[in-house]
């Protein structure tokens, strides 16, 4: 942008359109504060982001240039395409659109056959059609992020689907198997033996029902949650798995009321909105969620600055506070408070190890065939499902568990008739997600349209030395839903503000009830 | 939108309320113009486009209102005799019109009434395209949508000669069942739908898959139970998988009034007597007599009256149970025995001679041997009789499968219940009168911890 802005002091700077920065600037500028909002990409959604099939391509591009540097957050990506072998055509170049030509000669040069060459050019030009999250979660129907949605009315601008189906890879069938959750689900699922409907149900209702004051709980505060269940329900086995992994996502040493309340809190989701107990953002999650927030912010005058390069923080030195920060073009912004996603702060501020942060491997993986359709009764070929790997399945993965989530045309993921499949895991063993990735394919590439493997970094915000009115937003983490991230904006929001009211219903909403 | 005082919202409600409240009486009058216009098109016979206008917009706002349903049928009569051309897209703006309306009164009577009209009046009624219309339907109303289901289903099936083409209807109601079953299985009415096709849907399958479909029913209702042991439909479909092993009928006692030349049998049901039963005195002596039954007619009767032809008293009864009586009702099977019962004397009251004196006046007919043996062979009517597992083997093996259940459940009321007729299905078959011990205890689980039915529980006890 090369006009000058008139306004040039702001209450709050906030640098970076990932989402918890985004959220805060919504929020901010809600309660009538002056945000500038500033990110210097052209796209929304910064370490969040949302690829279409050429943006993938580009992304490619940079990251590859940047696998050794110390500012990257992805890494060792590997994008591979898998053409339709039996289409044998010529290379046709008209198609390439002018904006394309510098990408397909780089591209072209790694490509090797025409049919992958022919596929690369048609991507582009349904890019489009793909929308594929980088760090892709889903909202836990009962989630504080939903309350929020709601009553701020912020919800109007963003699209949901339900997400019915929860898998877990069985060890023993080598595949992913449903999960029963819902009282249909225990009912239809010919898997699950007659007690273990009994058990399982059982359970459920009292998870439904939970209360401290029950006397299964009594004498319990030492036991842990894989205990509880094995010696109150006499759950053990696939069953127990399936409630630790894949519906309370706790892990083996969580206590019984950490277990408990995750449990609970998943049972009350279920039905509020769909069958399942949650809802996958249509056109990709965090980067939708936070462009909704950055709506919010400018309906109440917050300023948008997108592609703007940013040059230096202006400190005062005597107070070691941020006056503001300086555009790569010289223009200067002013501010109370500061707050910045973790990339735009300075190199010194930082932690000086090399390894700062956590990596987490992850996976995109377009199929034309669903990856989650074990059960070739109930499947629904559309279904959103998320399904879980728990310790020590066949990928290799001895320390951790590997989430997944599958999309479709559904979420608006892909185009119709292809399969959008995430997996990720924090895992340390080798080439874990690529394993679990060959377990759902069963050995058979061909149903792979073309697949992207990377690496992605996690860096939290705690033990950071910066300038006092500087709050730091974490990256996005390894959780499968929202909440880490909006509890940490909310956080935030009371920090700076400890006496406005977050996200408040807006006064028009109020009328149009009446 | 408020003032300060908070005033200015008060006065805007008050407004709103009265300006409802014209608005009100405004249509009100305009609803009985147009329903006073109307009657007097019908009374002059003025079957007309406004009339018929008139009709469609009365019932927009009352589709209750069925004398303008009557008029509006006898419009479209009219219409149809004029122009026979329309008649089919007539009655197809008629199925339209239906959907407008049921939106907004899905359970109006009327509405469903007329549709009915028109698919029966019209020359080309699609009903296959009204069981899809039903699907949608039982989701708002459930009851009625089964009652119109089976009304669709039986035009379909008249429609339809061929006997495969049948089947393929029955099947696919079936699969609906499971549909909704899956959806939500604590639905009486599907369970109830499925019951009453079951034996359609395997008139046709060998015997083996007869079985297999009597196996499969059993797994459906047995997850059912598994899953929600408090729900009543799955158990009550699980009873009727079972079926009911054909009651005894038994003598229970022979009596003679002391010094009367009565004797009065009693049976636990009414049956009808074959042949006469043998009678003797103290001295083996063969008595003879005349027998009546305590009935109205039909020959069946619970209580028999045998009339000594001399005042002697009578010391035993004996007679070849299978080749003497027949059972009233095929739910239940005469004992392959010879019965030998003492007579007992009983003191005769003034009064009950008497009585039985003054009945006998009235009692019609003497018994004669009757022309015909109406044997109601129990298996004919077995609603279970569609298969052939081993009756005796299924039963103790869900006996197993109950008791298990209890182990989980304990406390359930009718998990107990089903044991305890289960048990009792089981001795019925084999005749194990050690069953008894297991079954009263099973009772008195159930009086300990359902108290409102207790009285029931100790009857079954008995």
């Amino acid at each position: 942008m090369e006009d000058n802005l008139e306004e040039t002091n702001f209450d709050y700077i906030v640098l970076g359109t990932g989402l918890i920065e985004s959220i805060l600037a919504g929020s901010l500028a809600r309660v009538g504060k002056k945000v500038l909002h500033l990110d210097s990409h052209q796209n929304y959604g910064g370490n969040w982001s949302v690829f279409g099939f050429r943006e993938l391509a580009q992304w490619y591009e940079t990251s590859i240039n940047y696998e050794e540097s110390y500012g990257s957050n992805f890494r060792k990506v590997e994008l591979k395409l898998y053409p339709n072998q039996q289409k044998e055509m010529d290379l046709d170049c008209s198609k390439i659109a002018d904006m394309d030509k510098d990408l397909v000669n780089i591209w072209f040069k790694q490509l090797d056959s025409v049919q992958e060459k022919n596929m690369f050019m048609d991507l582009l030009k349904a890019s489009r059609s793909y929308n594929l999250d980088s760090t892709p979660k889903l909202l836990g129907s009962r989630d504080s992020l939903v309350e929020t949605l709601i009553s701020s009315g912020v919800g109007r601008y963003l699209e949901f689907k339900s997400v019915d189906d929860i898998y877990i890879f069985d060890k023993e069938l080598k595949s992913l198997e449903k999960v029963p959750s819902s009282k249909e689900d225990v009912f239809t699922n010919k898997a699950v033996s007659l007690i273990e409907k009994r058990k399982l149900m059982k359970f459920l209702t009292f998870a439904m029902e939970y209360d401290i004051n029950h006397v299964l709980l009594e004498g319990t505060q030492a036991m842990s949650y894989i205990q509880f269940l094995q010696e109150k329900f006499k759950i053990t086995g696939k069953l127990q798995e399936a409630i630790v992994y894949a519906i309370a996502m706790v892990d083996d040493k969580a206590s019984v009321k950490t277990g408990l309340v995750s449990t609970h809190k998943f049972v009350q989701a279920m039905g509020r909105f769909g069958k399942g107990a949650y809802l996958c953002p249509l056109y990709g999650g965090g980067s939708e969620i936070a462009q909704a927030f950055c709506r919010v912010c400018a309906v109440y005058g917050g300023i948008y600055i997108l592609n703007q390069p940013l040059e230096k923080y202006m400190i005062d030195s005597e107070t070691n506070e941020i006056r503001g920060i300086v555009t790569k073009e010289g223009q200067e912004y002013k501010c109370q408070k500061l707050i910045t996603g973790i990339d735009y702060l300075n190199a010194s501020w930082l932690s000086q190890e090399k390894e700062f942060g956590t990596w987490v491997s992850r996976a995109m993986i377009v199929t034309n065939t669903p990856l989650a359709s074990t059960d070739k009764e109930n499947f629904v070929a559309d279904g959103l499902s998320y399904a879980v790997f728990p310790p020590g399945s066949d990928a290799g993965n001895s320390d951790e568990p590997i989430y997944s989530i599958h999309q479709s045309q559904e979420s608006m993921a892909c185009p119709k008739g292809q399969y959008v499949t995430y997996l990720w895991t924090t895992s340390k063993q080798d080439a874990v997600v690529k394993n679990a990735v060959d377990l759902l394919l069963q050995n058979n590439e061909q149903h792979n349209v073309f697949t992207v493997f990377y690496e992605q970094r996690v860096r939290s915000t705690k033990g950071l030395e910066l300038p006092k009115n500087i709050i730091p937003c974490s990256d996005p983490d390894q959780s499968l839903n929202f909440q880490g991230a909006s509890e940490e904006a909310f956080g935030i929001f009371k920090q700076c503000e400890p006496q406005a009211e977050f996200m408040p219903a807006s006064e028009q909403d109020q009328d149009e009830d009446y | 939108m408020s003032d300060v005082h908070g005033r200015k919202r008060e006065k805007t409600t008050e407004e709103i309320v009265k300006a409802r409240k014209l608005r009100e009486a405004g249509k009100i009058k305009e609803y009985n113009q147009l329903v006073q216009d109307c009657r007097t098109k019908m009374k002059d016979k003025q079957y007309d486009a406004d009339a018929f206008n008139l009709t469609t917009k009365i019932l927009q706002s009352n589709p209750d209102y069925y004398t303008i349903w009557n008029y509006r049928r006898i419009l479209i009569l009219d219409q149809v005799s004029k122009d026979a051309e329309k008649e089919q897209k007539l009655y197809q703006n008629e199925l339209v019109f239906f959907l407008q309306l049921i939106k907004i009164n899905p359970k109006s009577y009327w509405l469903w009434n007329h549709r009915i009209w028109c698919l029966q009046t019209m020359p080309l009624p699609d009903w296959k395209a009204e069981l899809g219309l039903v699907d949608k339907m039982l989701t708002m109303d459930a009851l009625h949508g089964w009652d119109y289901r089976r009304f669709v289903v039986s035009h379909l099936v008249k429609k339809v000669q061929d006997e495969t083409k049948i089947a393929d209807i029955v099947k696919q109601e079936y699969e609906f069942t499971t549909r909704k079953i899956n959806q939500s299985f604590s639905n009486y009415s599907a369970w109830h739908q499925r019951s009453k096709l079951l034996p359609d849907i395997v008139v046709f399958m060998s015997t083996e898959e007869k079985n297999k479909v009597a196996v499969n029913e059993l797994d459906l209702v047995k997850a059912a139970i598994y899953t929600d042991p408090e729900d009543q439909s799955a158990w009550l479909y699980y009873w009727w998988l079972l079926g009911r092993a054909p009651e005894e009928v038994e003598l229970l006692g022979a009596y003679q009034l002391k010094d009367t030349p009565l004797v009065i049998l009693g049976f636990n049901d009414m049956i009808k007597f074959m042949q006469v039963p043998q009678l003797f005195d103290a001295n083996n002596q063969p008595l003879l007599g005349k027998l009546y039954p305590l009935c109205e007619d039909s020959g069946n009767a619970s209580i028999w009256l045998f009339l000594l032809d001399n005042n002697i008293a009578a010391k035993n009864i004996i007679f070849d149970a299978a080749s003497t009586i027949l059972p009233s009702s095929s739910s239940k099977k005469v004992p392959c025995k010879q019965w030998d019962m003492n007579i007992t004397e009983m003191d005769k009251g003034e009064g009950v001679f008497k009585r039985v004196e003054s009945l006998k006046n009235n009692l019609k007919n003497v018994w004669v041997p009757p022309s015909t043996k109406m044997y109601k062979d129990p298996a004919l009517n077995d609603q279970t009789s569609w298969y052939t597992l081993d009756r005796i083997q299924l039963v103790k093996d869900e006996i197993e499968t109950v008791r298990e259940l209890l182990e989980l459940e304990p406390d359930s009321a009718w998990a107990l219940q089903t044991l305890a007729h289960f048990l009792n299905q089981l001795l019925l078959r084999t005749g194990q009168v050690d069953l008894y011990n297991e079954i009263i205890v099973t009772l008195d689980k159930l009086i300990e911890i359902d108290s409102d039915r207790k009285h029931r529980y100790q009857d079954q006890s008995k």
